[in-house]
C-alpha cells in the first residue's frame, strides 16, 4: 500500500530538514514525507507522484520562494490535485498572498514561521483527518455511485417492468422493460388522472379503460399496497395482460413521496393456465369419449343381434308369403289335377267295361267277315286310331250334320244316319266313308260298327289316360317345385324358361278362363341363381298380371338377352297402375286390395329377390298395357 | 219328336269326351249326347236345338270355365228353360257359387271331380225319374 504523501516545499534546506524530521516522527508511519526545493521542483514532484498514482494528502509550502511564489505553487498544485490540503508556512506573507492562496488554492491553513511544533502537529493532524475524511467520503461516494449504477443495471435488466411515480403521479423512473411494456421511449409528463388513457390501461375482459381511482399506483400513492391481475395494456398490435404490484414509499415524516410499481406480462402464465385447463378438459373429453365408445359398442352389438333376428324374420316372411301365394293357388291347382284324374277314372271305367265283351265278340266277328270286309274293318280301325286331330265340339257338330245328310243320301234312315254319324265322328272319322258302306249295309252292320267303336275307344282311351297322367304329374311337379325350400342358400344353374313354365302350369286354371298366353322365349343359357326364389318372382308378377286383367286378356312373356343380362318381361292387357301409386308399389305392406286380401309384401319380396341376384326390376304402365321388366345378370 | 239331349259343358276336352262315353254307355240310344266347351257355345246350342224342337233335359256343367262361370250359365239356362235338370260337376267347390246356383237355377246337385260313375248315374237317374 502506497502511503499517502506529505510534501514540504521551501527554498531553505534547513527548513525542509526540520520539517522532515518533525513530520517523520509524527506521521512517518502513515505517510511518506517528501521535500522539494522550490516551486518548480515541487510541481515536478507532484507530477511524478500523480503519475505513480500516489495520493498527495498535504502540501506545506513556503510563501517566499525564488522561482515561484508559494500561493502560485499551491494554486497549481490545487489544479492538479484538488483534494490535497494546502498549508502555507511562511514568515513573510502578505495579505494578498494569503488571500490569493485561500481564493484560488483553497488554502487550508496558514502557519507563521517560526512555527511551534505542537501547533504544526495539531494542524497537520487535523488537516490529515480532514483529508482522510474527504478521502473516505469520496470513496464512499464512488461506492455509492457504483452501487447506484449496479442497481440501475439490475433494474434495467429485470424482465419485470418497474416504474416509480411521485405523489403527483408523474412517472419519475421506468426501467427498460417497463418502457417496452408501456410502449414508450421517453417518460411522459402526466398527471394521475391521465395514467389510464396515456398508457392505455384497460380492465381485463371489459374493453374499458381502467378506472383511475382503482389503479394500483393511485391506490399506493394513497398508502395501499396493492396486487392486481385484472389489468391489460392495449398496444397497437396486441393486448398484454399484467400482474401488477405497487407499494408506497414514504419519507421520514411518514408522507408518501413515491410509489413503486412492478408489473409483468403474464400472457405466458395465462397461456400455461389455459393449456393446463385445456389438457384437463381434453383428458375429461377422452374419458367421456371412451365411455361413449363402450356404450356405442354395446349398442352395436345389440343392433347386430336385432339385425340378425330381422333377417331371419324376413326370410320367414318370404317363405310364408310364398306359402300364402301357394294357398291361393291351391284351389285352382286342385282343379287342374282333378280334371285329368276325373277323366282317367271315367276312361278306365269305360275301358274296363268295354274290354271283356269286345274280346268275346271279336273272334266271332272275324269269322263272319269276308276278306274284303276284314280289310275294311282294319281300315276303319286304322282311320280311327290314326286320327290325331282334335276338333272343337262346334266343328264336330258341323261335320256330324254333313255326315248325317251324306248317310241319308245313302238311304239310311234318319235315326240310323244320326246314330252312325254320331259314332263315326266320335271315332274321329269325319268323311270319305265310302269304304265303310259294305260293312254298314250288312245286317249286323251296326254291331260291327259298335265293336269297332269300342276297340277304338279302348285304344284312344288309353292314350287319353296317358295324356291325363302327364298333365296331372306336371301339375304335381309344378306344385312340388314351387313349394320346394332350398336350405343350402347356394346358387345353382337353372333354366329360367322352365321356371316360368312351371308357374304357368300352376296358373293353368286362371289362364283357361280367357287369357291368351303369348310366349317369346329366346335361347337362354342356364343362369346361376336361386331358382326357387325366382319362381316366387314369376308367380307374383304373373299373379298380379292376371288379377289386373281379371283373368281375361293377353299375357305376353318375353325372354331375351341384352348385354350379358337376361331380360324377362311380363306384359298384361289389364287396367294398369294409376300414376299416383306408381312410386309406392314396391313398398312393403303397400297393397291395393281390401284388408285381409293379400299381405302387400308381394312386390317388396320380388324386389328383394331381384336385388339378391344383383338384378333390376322396372315397369311402365298405361291402361291396357303394363310391362314389368326383370333384368338378371347372366354372368355372376 | 227327336230324342232329348243330355248336354255336357266343360272346357276340358278329356272330361267332356269321357263323360259322354260314360253316359252313352249307360243310357244308350235313349238320348243324344252333346258337348260344349264353354257356356256361350252351350247357350247357342240349346237355342239351336230348341229351334229344331229338340229339348235338352239334363245339363252337366263344370263351374270354372272361360267366359261366364258355371253358376251364371245355369242361372241363365234356368231363366229360359226352367225344367232342365242342372247338375254341376266341378273340380273346385266354391260354396257361394253353388248356393247361388241352387237358389237361382234350381241346381239339382253338385258333384266333385273326380266323380264316381255310380254317383253320377244315380243322380241323373233320380232326377230323370222325377220328371
Amino acid at each position: 500500500m502506497i502511503k499517502p504523501v506529505i510534501i514540504c516545499i521551501d527554498d531553505d534546506q534547513t527548513v525542509l530538514d526540520s520539517l522532515m524530521r518533525e513530520l517523520s516522527v509524527n506521521f512517518g508511519d502513515r505517510f511518506e514525507i517528501e521535500t522539494a526545493m522550490g516551486g518548480l521542483e515541487a510541481l515536478e514532484l507532484v507530477e511524478d507522484l500523480l503519475a505513480e498514482e500516489c495520493e498527495i494528502a498535504v502540501v506545506i509550502a513556503d510563501y517566499i520562494m525564488p522561482d515561484m511564489k508559494g500561493d502560485e505553487v499551491l494554486k497549481r498544485i490545487h489544479e492538479r490535485s484538488p483534494n490535497t490540503l494546502k498549508i502555507m508556512l511562511t514568515g513573510q506573507a502578505t495579505i494578498e498572498g494569503v488571500s490569493n492562496a485561500v481564493n484560488s488554492a483553497q488554502l487550508y491553513r496558514y502557519i507563521a514561521k517560526p512555527w511551534v511544533s505542537s501547533q504544526l502537529n495539531l494542524t497537520l493532524q487535523e488537516a490529515l483527518k480532514i483529508y482522510w475524511l474527504e478521502h473516505q467520503l469520496a470513496e464512499q461516494n464512488a461506492q455509492l455511485r457504483a452501487s447506484e449504477r449496479r442497481l440501475a443495471q439490475f433494474l434495467e435488466a429485470m424482465p419485470i417492468g418497474v416504474s416509480v411515480h411521485d405523489a403527483t403521479g408523474k412517472t419519475t423512473y421506468a426501467n427498460r422493460k417497463a418502457k417496452e411494456l408501456l410502449g414508450i421511449e421517453l417518460l411522459p409528463e402526466s398527471t394521475i388522472e391521465q395514467l389510464s388513457p396515456m398508457y392505455q390501461v384497460y380492465r381485463t375482459g371489459t374493453g374499458q379503460l381502467y378506472p383511475n381511482n382503482e389503479l394500483p399506483i393511485v391506490r399506493s400513492l394513497a398508502g395501499e399496497t396493492v396486487r392486481a391481475e385484472d389489468l391489460e395494456l392495449h398496444q397497437l398490435d396486441r393486448i398484454i395482460p399484467l400482474e401488477v404490484s405497487t407499494t408506497p414509499i414514504s419519507n421520514e415524516t411518514g408522507n408518501i413521496t413515491y410509489a413503486i410499481c412492478t408489473f409483468q406480462d403474464i400472457s405466458d402464465r395465462q397461456r400455461a393456465e389455459s393449456d393446463r385447463l385445456r389438457l384437463a378438459q381434453e383428458r375429461e373429453a377422452k374419458n367421456v369419449a371412451l365411455r361413449m365408445h363402450r356404450e356405442i359398442e354395446a349398442k352395436n352389438q345389440e343392433l347386430a343381434n336385432t339385425l340378425q333376428q330381422l333377417q331371419a324374420t324376413q326370410q320367414q316372411l318370404i317363405e310364408s308369403e310364398k306359402m300364402a301365394a301357394l294357398g291361393q293357388l291351391v284351389a285352382g291347382v286342385a282343379h287342374e289335377i282333378n280334371n285329368p284324374i276325373g277323366a282317367i277314372r271315367s276312361l278306365a271305367g269305360s275301358i274296363s267295361s268295354f274290354l271283356s265283351p269286345t274280346l268275346e265278340q271279336l273272334p266271332a266277328l272275324f269269322q263272319t267277315l269276308t276278306e274284303e270286309q276284314g280289310e275294311d274293318f282294319r281300315a276303319l280301325l286304322g282311320r280311327s286310331l290314326h286320327q290325331e286331330l282334335t276338333l272343337s265340339t262346334k266343328e264336330e257338330r258341323k261335320l256330324k250334320k254333313a255326315l248325317r245328310s251324306q248317310l241319308q243320301d245313302l238311304d239310311f234312315s234318319e235315326t240310323d244316319a244320326e246314330s252312325v254319324a254320331d259314332t263315326l265322328v266320335i271315332m274321329g272319322i269325319y268323311n270319305e266313308i265310302d269304304f265303310l258302306i259294305p260293312l254298314l249295309t250288312r245286317s249286323d252292320g251296326f254291331d260291327v260298327l259298335e265293336i269297332a267303336y269300342k276297340l277304338s275307344q279302348i285304344k284312344r282311351g288309353m292314350t287319353t289316360i296317358q295324356t291325363a297322367t302327364e298333365r296331372a304329374s306336371k301339375v304335381v311337379f309344378a306344385l312340388k317345385t314351387y313349394a320346394h325350400y332350398e336350405h343350402s342358400g347356394q346358387r345353382t344353374q337353372a333354366n329360367l324358361t322352365e321356371g316360368i313354365e312351371t308357374v304357368l302350369t300352376l296358373y293353368q286354371n286362371q289362364l283357361k278362363q280367357g287369357v291368351n298366353v303369348i310366349r317369346n322365349y329366346a335361347e337362354l343359357p342356364p343362369i346361376l341363381c336361386y331358382p326357387d326364389e325366382l319362381n316366387q318372382v314369376w308367380t307374383n308378377l304373373i299373379h298380379n298380371a292376371l288379377q289386373a286383367m281379371d283373368n281375361r286378356g293377353t299375357l305376353t312373356i318375353d325372354v331375351t338377352t341384352i348385354d350379358f343380362q337376361a331380360k324377362i318381361s311380363f306384359t298384361d292387357s289389364g287396367k294398369g297402375i294409376p300414376e299416383e301409386i306408381k312410386s309406392k308399389i314396391f313398398a312393403p305392406f303397400f297393397t291395393t286390395k281390401p284388408p285381409g286380401e293379400g299381405s302387400g309384401l308381394g312386390l317388396d319380396i320380388v324386389k328383394k329377390i331381384v336385388d339378391k341376384h344383383q338384378g333390376k326390376i322396372e315397369f311402365e304402365s298405361i291402361t291396357g298395357q303394363t310391362i314389368f321388366n326383370v333384368f338378371l345378370p347372366a354372368r355372376l | 219328336m227327336s230324342k232329348p239331349v243330355i248336354l255336357c259343358v266343360d272346357d276340358e276336352r278329356m272330361v267332356l269326351d269321357s263323360l259322354r262315353m260314360q253316359l252313352s254307355t249307360a243310357f244308350g240310344i235313349r238320348y243324344t249326347y252333346e258337348g260344349a266347351e264353354d257356356a256361350y257355345e252351350a247357350l247357342d246350342l240349346i237355342e239351336e236345338l230348341d229351334g229344331d224342337q229338340i229339348s235338352v233335359i239334363v245339363i252337366i256343367s263344370d263351374w270354372l270355365m272361360p267366359g261366364i262361370k258355371g253358376d251364371d250359365f245355369l242361372i241363365r239356362v234356368h231363366e229360359r228353360f226352367p225344367k232342365v235338370i242342372k247338375i254341376m260337376l266341378t273340380g273346385q267347390a266354391d260354396e257361394a257359387a253353388i248356393n247361388r246356383a241352387k237358389k237361382q237355377a234350381n241346381l239339382h246337385c253338385c258333384l266333385l271331380k273326380p266323380w264316381s260313375e255310380t254317383e253320377l248315374l244315380e243322380t241323373i237317374q233320380s232326377a230323370l225319374s222325377q220328371l
